[in-house]
């Protein structure tokens, strides 16, 4: 799999494919994507260069705890859920708002896209956790 | 605060303070004793709150709804009795979690301690606080499993998990016929509020005259019989004695024990004034009485005295609460009320007193003891005063209550009259004699006579003031109820009888008034006693010959019978149903899947396979069909683990086309990326798996699979084409989601929409096991060697 | 309108599934359970996707706005026994059923997850027993 040609398309891909992968998931309201899809894909390509470059050589210089990872997206998915409560509402109710930036014109925000945020995070972490624990080992 | 957030508080302070106890331990290390006493001081005070009210005869009542669909709220009701019963937990539970301090090595577990402790305490309160019968049942359970872990608490000694079981099983077996007889309730009267029912007397006279009235009445006195160890029920009590003396004293002086004294006095409005109360009741409750205060003159350890003696105290209420007739329905409940508070305090301090001399001697045996008064004076003293006031001496608070039952006693038996009238009173004086008789052996076997020459410690002394306080001031109270009287009786035994007569009392306690039959039959009780008491250590001799000839007389064996044969049963039973081989299981789920879509397929159609099939399609759906159905049999036929997968992971990226095919972008752009990642792990796993096992399929074998499989396959084709052609009719669900995916959510994207908003708790769940996948793999990885 | 032949294929994956996962081998096993898996979710999104024929995503031509997509997509009428979502009246979408992609959807990714899991169980397995055998392993546990 290290041949130059791998390599050189990793590198390439690698920036190209987690923009892409946070604009599914930014994009998954409204268009073919969300959190499970973002999540996955920059799983994927992560894996990629674990596989392309070596775990050990990527772990030199980028060793991120992927536990973190899905530990931050589960309480960030549960605090959403649980927002509501003090607002008023009923566990999960969500909240939409329209809001006018200088820049962007109109933006839509959506309480359960930061749920959706949560999500992406627990199938990166939860992803990479396995993979990272599986290739480690021995 | 309101009387009802106050009790509310009582209730739960208790089971939220004692969660935060590993955190307070990081403070206060062994002081956490402290701790826990101060919350059951918290506890006494908010009970205290309520007091003023309930003294002036009223009761408080509120609720939080819980199951509002069965009619089932968190509700709590106070009136005399739980405020009684609230004070007496309590307060004991101050007394024991300070006395503790003293008795626990700081070696043990001390956090687990007292959290138990202070679970139980709450379980306690919420049990007699609670308004509701199924409420009630659940702290009623609550109780007996805290129980089981603070009976068990030393788990490493098998006669302490030995009683533990034995407790937990006998006391929640009885909690489930209990919970029946408040179903049969609930049958009678439609409701599971207790209030609701003593309040009405057109109700209570309903339940006796309906023809349950039997049934509800036996299965809830189960119930509170082997809670209270009565009757049969009395077994688990004396192994229950394996638990640390604080937590016996606590248990089986104030509060366990007397949970089913307490639904015998909550259920007395509802059920007594009948035959079948006094039989039941009062009969069990007088055997009871006797065969225990008999069976207490064998034993030799000091805390299998007090067992015994616990069971036969306890029976004497039993007794007082079962006298009844119809135009008198609670002649003894005055005297019963007041001896229970009475029992507590005497109780809970001889059990203290036990637990001073084991810790100071190292042994619990009786016959290795004596003459310890000149050692340990202050103890002698306080277990003195403990003692006679079982055996009923005045001026101590056991005389009063005792002369009360007899009281109770001679006019239920002229109420009754016939034979009644001797033989009841009789009964009762017996009782009284045997109490006497093992009350002075306490005193007499430990602190009197001679120190034996070996098997004791060299120097014995008084403890220090943790355990000695805790013990003294039990000891004041005993005296002090005695003396004055008046105290206890109008507040907190009056309010307590008035709750059950349901009727407002005149309570009046006095030392002494005139000579009464009761006085007669006092005197009598020190005579015989002190009689009997000459001849107590050749009466044991005798017990102990007749056991030993008749082992299998006893409920004992019964119970270690059924508890073994249980045992084998069940063993052989699910060694039959489990036998362990993967694919049984597998074939038994299968068969069950195929029969499950069959059965509705088959009844609610007219033909199995429909008439309108539609080979109609596209060239290329062919083709993608044709490949998908290669690869799947290529993963299964291909013979070696890596093609097998790379077919395998063929089938998924043709998965992914169908789902474009399908008008599922989101989903075959998931698919595609699953699958590489699928692949990936497979490799991964294969490469530290090396392929020895090749498996030889023998032609019988073959045919079975195939058939399964086929039948399978058939199943599902069925299935699919007769879903397709809507054999059921119901509405879509999907139609809300389409509907309200913009106006309600704001997305565009439906899929996602239900994703992460309408069903973002199904997704929730979907993350955790996402998560907890992750954590199985770690472990899994990192469980390597650590078994040897 | 249906499609038999879509059916069928789903149809002979559980089967080969099925017979995977009668083998005596783990790995064979867990190919099997991957076999079914891909089935199931077919089989869920199958059973929603015959009658629509448009991306379950709302667009400008679509009915974007809410008034004008509310109520007026479907018309079942389950007294005449037609059932969804059949016809469109007055417009022309016809969306397949979301419900069935997003359980699938999560499906996926959770059995990309619960693989991994029984795979490295297999390891594991293997390497205290050293086989792959479940009749073997089974005389092991004794």
């Amino acid at each position: 799999m290290t041949t130059t040609i791998t390599k050189t398309v990793t590198k390439i891909c690698l920036p190209l494919v987690i923009l892409f992968s946070i604009s599914l998931l930014l994009a998954g309201h409204n268009n073919p994507g969300g959190g499970f899809i973002g999540g996955v894909m920059f799983a994927s390509v992560i894996a990629l260069t674990y596989v392309v470059f070596g775990l050990d050589y990527i772990k030199s210089f980028f060793d991120p705890d992927w536990g973190k990872w899905f530990a931050f997206g589960l309480i960030l998915a549960s605090l959403t859920a649980f927002a509501a409560i003090p607002f008023g509402h009923n566990f999960f109710r969500s909240a939409v708002e329209f809001v006018h930036l200088p820049f962007f014109g109109e933006v839509e925000l959506v309480s359960a896209g930061l749920f959706d945020i949560g999500v992406y995070f627990v199938v990166i972490g939860s992803l990479l956790f396995i993979f990272k624990n599986v290739g480690d080992d021995e | 605060m309101d009387s009802f957030t106050a009790i509310t508080l009582a209730v739960f302070l208790p089971f939220i303070l004692a969660g935060i106890l590993p955190v307070v331990e990081k403070l206060l290390k062994n002081r956490i004793g402290w701790y826990a006493a101060a919350v059951a001081f918290l506890s006494l005070v908010l009970v205290a709150q309520v007091a003023p009210t309930v003294i002036h005869g009223e009761s408080i009542q509120g609720s939080i709804t819980w199951i509002p669909s069965l009619g089932i709220d968190l509700s709590f009701y106070g009136d005399g009795l739980s405020v009684m019963f609230g004070i007496i937990v309590s307060t004991i539970g101050i007394i024991i979690m300070s006395y503790s301090n003293g008795y626990m090595s700081k070696r043990e577990d001390l956090p687990r301690y007292y959290q138990q402790l202070l679970f139980f305490m709450g379980s306690m309160l919420g049990m007699v606080f609670s308004a509701n019968l199924i409420q009630l049942f659940i702290f009623w359970e609550l109780t007996s499993i805290t129980s089981f872990m603070l009976i068990g608490y030393w788990r490493n000694r098998p006669m302490s998990v030995y009683g533990a079981t034995k407790s937990l099983l006998i006391t929640a077996t009885g909690g489930l016929f209990m919970l029946a007889g408040f179903l049969v309730l609930h049958a009678i009267t439609g409701t599971f509020d207790i209030p609701t029912i003593l309040h009405s007397e057109s109700m209570i006279e309903f339940i006796k005259g309906h023809e349950l009235f039997l049934l509800a009445l036996i299965l809830i006195f189960i119930g509170a019989a082997s809670k209270s160890a009565q009757g049969p029920f009395y077994v688990w009590l004396p192994n229950a004695m394996e638990a640390p003396t604080p937590v016996s004293a606590f248990l089986h002086s104030a509060t366990m024990v007397k949970a089913g004294i307490y639904l015998v006095a909550r259920i007395h409005p509802i059920f007594s004034g009948t035959d079948a109360w006094f039989i039941l009741v009062s009969g069990v409750g007088i055997i009871t009485m006797i065969m225990a205060g008999f069976l207490a003159f064998r034993q030799t350890d000091i805390k299998g005295i007090l067992a015994y003696s616990t069971i036969s105290q306890l029976a004497y209420l039993m007794t007082m609460y079962g006298y009844t007739t119809l135009h008198h329905p609670g002649i003894g409940v005055a005297a019963a009320t007041f001896h229970l508070l009475n029992h507590a305090t005497f109780k809970a301090s001889l059990f203290l007193v036990a637990g001073i001399v084991a810790h100071e001697t190292a042994t619990r045996d009786i016959t290795k003891m004596g003459g310890l008064r000149k050692e340990m004076p202050i103890t002698f003293i306080l277990a003195t005063i403990g003692a006679l006031a079982m055996a009923g001496i005045p001026p101590l608070n056991g005389f009063l209550s005792k002369e009360m039952f007899y009281e109770a006693s001679y006019e239920m038996g002229h109420l009754l009259g016939g034979p009644f009238t001797y033989l009841i009173p009789a009964l009762a004086v017996l009782g009284g004699v045997l109490t006497f008789a093992y009350s002075i052996k306490l005193i007499d076997g430990i602190f009197l006579g001679k120190r034996p020459s070996h098997g004791l410690p060299e120097h014995i002394h008084d403890p220090g003031w943790t355990m000695i306080v805790p013990t003294a001031f039990l000891a004041v109270l005993i005296i002090l109820f005695g003396l004055v009287p008046s105290i206890p009786s109008h507040y907190i035994v009056q309010p307590a009888v008035e709750s059950i007569l349901l009727e407002p009392v005149d309570l009046h306690v006095q030392l002494w008034h005139g000579f009464t039959p009761a006085l007669m039959m006092t005197i009598a009780t020190f005579i015989l006693g002190i009689l009997i008491y000459t001849r107590y250590d050749s009466i044991a001799a005798w017990q102990n010959r007749f056991n030993s000839r008749h082992p299998m007389l006893s409920v004992n064996y019964l119970y270690d019978a059924t508890v073994n044969n249980a045992k084998n049963v069940t063993f052989g039973f699910s060694s039959r149903m489990q036998p362990g081989n993967i694919k049984t299981y597998v074939i038994a789920l299968l068969l069950l899947m195929i029969a499950l879509f069959m059965i509705p397929v088959v009844f609610l159609t007219a033909d199995i396979i429909p008439s309108t099939l539609n080979f109609d399609i596209p060239l290329y759906e062919g083709i993608l069909f044709l490949f998908m159905i290669i690869a799947g049999l290529g993963a299964a036929l291909l013979p070696r683990y890596v093609p097998a997968i790379i077919s395998l992971s063929g089938l998924g990226y043709l998965v992914s086309l169908l789902f474009i095919y399908l008008s599922a972008p989101d989903l075959a752009l998931t698919q595609i990326l699953v699958e590489t990642l699928s692949t990936i792990i497979f490799l991964l796993a294969i490469v530290k798996i090396p392929q020895k096992f090749r498996e030889h399929v023998t032609p019988a074998v073959l045919t079975r699979d195939l058939l399964i499989a086929s039948a399978v396959a058939l199943t599902v084709f069925v299935l699919l084409i007769n879903a397709t052609q809507g054999i059921v009719a119901f509405e879509s669900l999907s139609h809300y989601f389409i509907e309200n995916s913009l106006p309600l959510a704001g997305g565009h994207n439906i899929v996602n929409v239900i994703i992460v908003d309408f069903r973002g708790y199904d997704t929730l769940g979907e993350i955790s096991v996402l998560c907890l996948a992750a954590f199985g793999v770690y472990n899994l990885i990192h469980s390597r060697g650590e078994e040897e | 309108m249906n499609n038999t032949l879509l059916s069928l294929t789903i149809a002979i994956l559980f089967g080969i599934g099925t017979f995977l996962v009668l083998r005596r081998d783990i790995l064979r096993i867990i190919i099997g359970l991957s076999v079914l898996s891909h089935a199931v979710n077919l089989l869920i999104v199958s059973t929603g996707a015959f009658a629509g024929t448009r991306v379950p995503i709302i667009t400008e031509d679509g009915g974007h706005g809410a008034s004008e997509a509310t109520g007026t997509i479907f018309n079942d009428v389950l007294a005449e026994n037609t059932l969804a979502p059949i016809t469109a009246a007055g417009h022309t979408v016809n969306f397949v059923d979301p419900l069935v992609q997003a359980l699938v959807l999560t499906a996926i990714v959770i059995s990309l997850a619960v693989t991994a899991f029984i795979l490295i169980l297999a390891y594991r397995i293997y390497e205290e027993y050293g086989t792959t055998d479940i009749n073997e392993l089974r005389r092991l546990w004794g």
